[in-house]
């Protein structure tokens, strides 16, 4: 016995090389991947330290104690992170990074001449508690136009709002990057990277759900959004390998 | 439950999140030197068109040169993160892993790092495995007997680039001489 892990379902996962998107033409590669076989390397991963997050790391809406608040509409979003049993993962690292309320990332890749505010930069990080809880305290980031690149690229791509998710599970093959999408956006249906998961079903997980309950008394709307990550790791599967 | 989807990273993944030490394994937990042999892991990363991929995101996962797997609080990380600069050059310091016995099987891996690749297009990452040359444990590797074409297998070993503990790996994201990628 060993621990391999489940292959992920196509239809459930985007397409790799996705018409209109350029650089996903170039870079995709052309060989179908290789098996992987279960080992250690896959079934272990990195662990961080709670104790090295700062405190405020999780509020995005706030860059440092004292400053004012980022402008556009506070949200929270808050949710858990699962595994493929529904059980929680503790100890998970979500980082988050996203637009300004503009849609204007703060880096050095975006040449877009849409305003920053200088008291937003975008970036946060915040661990899963005993239940697999995180709670983000940020603003509603502003869809942004997708800068034209030549052939093989759609012109007049606008990206939906969006924050982006990267996520360390318990074990290298649990690794998620991932983006997360708002409810009731007309851009939602026009995007190429949401649009590219075929399965109607997984898609549509990609969006958060509003939670009017989770609203706070300093104005801030609620969301809520789980991440499942793949990997049942307390019952290893039959090797089923010769 | 069905696994969330994955979506790209996208170009404007946060330098802060790439700490200087992140590409620096041989540096401990607590800042502290590691004993081990030192190893050098440098190479490029290109795109179909032969252009270098610049702000890719490159992590590594490893054993440490015992050949155990990092726990929570070990010194050694045996987790590193870098990015490629304007070259799609990269680079990462770190101690030569160990083999080890698979659990419950007849089988013992060589030493070898596992290599992810983040990063704008990539709609899913990338990932795969790196073999030391030489190393008489690769003849009986299923992870990579089961890249079945030898001269794909052959592009999973590392190339000794000059002084001895320096490894040469490019990645050639897709076309002729494509990198081999195992499944996600
Ligand atoms: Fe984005």
């Amino acid at each position: 016995m060993t621990d391999t892990f489940r292959p992920y379902d196509d239809a459930t996962q985007p397409v790799r090389a996705v018409v209109g998107y350029r650089k996903s033409l170039l870079r995709t590669p052309g060989q179908v991947p290789w098996p992987r076989i279960g080992a250690p390397a896959d079934a272990t991963g990195p662990s961080f330290d709670p104790a090295a997050l700062r405190p405020g790391e999780h509020d995005l809406a706030v860059v440092a104690p004292g400053r004012p608040r980022a402008l556009g509409q506070l949200i929270v979003v808050t949710g858990r992170v699962l595994d493929e049993d529904g059980r929680p993962v503790r100890n998970a690292l979500l980082e988050c990074w996203q637009a300004n309320a503009a849609g204007k990332y703060i880096h050095h890749n975006d040449p877009s001449p849409v305003p920053i505010d200088p008291n937003f930069v975008g970036v946060g990080r915040v661990m899963t508690d005993e239940r697999g809880q995180y709670r983000i305290r940020t603003i509603k980031p502003g869809g942004y136009a997708v800068p034209f690149d030549g052939e093989g690229q759609l012109s007049g791509w606008w990206r939906p709002p969006h924050i982006h998710f990267s996520i360390f599970g318990p074990a290298f093959a649990s690794r998620l990057v991932t983006q997360m999408y708002f409810p009731g956006e007309p851009l939602n249906e026009r995007d190429l990277l949401l649009n590219s998961i075929r399965d109607q079903a997984a898609r549509l997980r990609l969006i958060g759900a509003f939670a009017p309950e989770l609203s706070t008394q300093d104005g801030a709307l609620g969301f809520r959004h789980d991440f499942v990550l793949r990997g049942r790791f307390e019952t290893p599967f039959e090797d089923d390998h010769p | 439950m069905i696994p969330t989807a994955f979506q790209t990273a996208g170009p404007f993944f946060p330098a802060q999140f790439i700490r200087p030490e992140d590409h620096d394994l041989t540096v401990g937990r607590r800042g502290e030197r590691l004993s081990g042999q030192v190893i050098e892991l440098e190479g490029r990363v290109f795109d179909g068109s032969g252009d270098p991929m610049v702000n890719a995101i490159l992590e590594l996962w490893q054993a440490d040169p015992d050949g155990k797997f990092p726990a929570a609080g070990d010194a050694f990380r045996g987790w590193g993160r870098t990015w490629t600069d304007d070259d799609g050059r990269y680079r990462f310091r770190t101690l030569k892993p160990g083999p080890y016995p698979v659990p419950g099987q007849a089988w013992t891996r060589p030493p070898h790092l596992s290599l992810m690749v983040l990063g704008s297009g990539l709609m899913r990452p990338l990932v795969t495995q790196l073999f030391f040359p030489d190393e008489p444990l690769n003849q009986t590797d299923r992870q990579l007997l089961a890249v079945t074409d030898p001269v794909a297998r052959g592009r999973l070993i590392l190339e000794p680039a000059g002084p001895s503990g320096v490894f040469r790996f490019d990645i050639r994201l897709r076309g002729d001489r494509e990198t081999p990628f195992l499944a996600d």
